[in-house]
């Protein structure tokens, strides 16, 4: 992979990346930098291997889940990547919740949505992602996932409101 | 319900223009090292490659030349051995890669003293042999990264050296004791005419 290529996956993705991570740490800036440097540094280290894939970016989320599971797993905490989307609660949340309070009320929506329409709302809301790109991540058809998307909007608009 | 709480948490969650820049030159400069690195591994492999290219060139006579220290400056094969070596050095671009190759030549004029029985020629051997080392530590003295291969290298120099000086020493004692005459001839630039491969190294390096 030239360095011009690995120069754009990081353009394109490093905000993703970021705020995947940024949302699973309580929104703690440096924690989600930490992160964000150890995913970049990975793929470099395995860039001919991302260089050879279709999608590069399911490669990049793999890797950062990975980081994740290793974050907890050094706090001895036991948890699902995807159940710690938006953990506003505690420490680490704290200056979020501060910051915007509508997005308190929004987060508590979410959680009441099923594991994978919340997955995909998060995706295609908070980390920008193509309804593309979330069927590589999530392993769906591009048009099952619009139309789960749909329908996970649908609800949490009911519960929102 | 609009996507406006979303677009909150989004610009919230965005990262700082310092740590992008500062990340992606963390990452340039880790490419650099590692496309450095990677060249350097090509020049490994493009030294014997060539080298086997140009012997194959040269056939047989050109590999017998060029591994065999029969062949010494009285030999008419000579000049073939020493371009093949000229090439060789050609492909070394480190500091660590020249001072091993002078290091090498060094000791392939070692070898060739034993197959030679006239005093001018084991002179000319001898001053080769000596420019040689103060090429690897002309060499040596550049090398920066590397301090236990510099060191490797300086030992290795130091025990050339000594060999050296003790042959001095010994030829003195002959001259002195006028047991043996050894011609006195210096050994000129204009003498290594079939040492093209030296007298190039002194006008380049």
């Amino acid at each position: 992979m030239h360095r011009s290529d690995f120069e754009q996956l990081y353009k394109d993705n490093l905000e993703r990346v970021y705020r995947f991570i940024y949302y699973r740490v309580g929104g703690n800036v440096e924690k989600a930098e930490d992160l964000t440097s150890e995913v970049f540094m990975k793929a470099l280290e395995h860039r001919e291997k991302i260089n050879k894939e279709r999608y590069p970016v399911a490669y990049l989320m793999t890797i950062a889940r990975n980081k994740l599971k290793n974050h907890y797993r050094d706090r001895k905490v036991e948890t699902d990547v995807d159940d710690l989307a938006h953990v506003l609660q505690g420490e680490d949340g704290r200056r979020v919740l501060e910051k915007i309070s509508d997005g308190h009320v929004l987060m508590e929506a979410l959680e009441t949505l099923s594991k994978e329409s919340r997955q995909i709302l998060e995706l295609k809301h908070l980390e920008g992602f193509s309804f593309k790109e979330i069927a590589v991540i999530v392993g769906k058809k591009p048009g099952a996932v619009r139309v789960q998307a749909h329908r996970a909007m649908q609800e949490l608009k009911s519960r929102y409101d | 319900m609009t996507k406006q709480p979303f677009d909150n948490l989004r610009k919230e969650a965005t990262p700082s223009e310092e740590f992008e820049r500062a990340l992606w030159n963390r990452l340039d400069a880790e490419l650099e090292s590692v496309h450095m690195h990677k060249r350097a591994w090509y020049q490994r492999f493009a030294m014997p490659v060539a080298a086997l290219v140009l012997v194959g060139i040269l056939g047989g006579s050109g590999t017998y030349a060029y591994a065999s220290p029969s062949v010494t400056p009285n030999t008419t094969l000579y000049p073939v051995k020493t371009s093949i070596e000229w090439v060789e050095e050609r492909f070394h671009r480190s500091p660590e890669g020249l001072a091993g190759f002078h290091h090498r030549m060094a000791e392939r004029r070692e070898a060739e003293l034993n197959h030679i029985d006239r005093p001018e020629v084991e002179k000319t051997l001898r001053e080769r042999m000596r420019h040689r080392i103060q090429l690897s530590e002309e060499q040596i003295e550049n090398i920066e990264d590397h301090p236990e291969t510099r060191e490797r290298l300086q030992e290795r120099a130091r025990h050339f050296r000594a060999r050296h000086v003790d042959w001095m020493e010994q030829r003195m004692e002959v001259e002195v004791d006028g047991e043996q005459s050894v011609p006195v001839r210096h050994l000129q630039d204009n003498d290594t005419q079939h040492d093209r491969p030296l007298r190039r190294t002194r006008d380049s390096r």
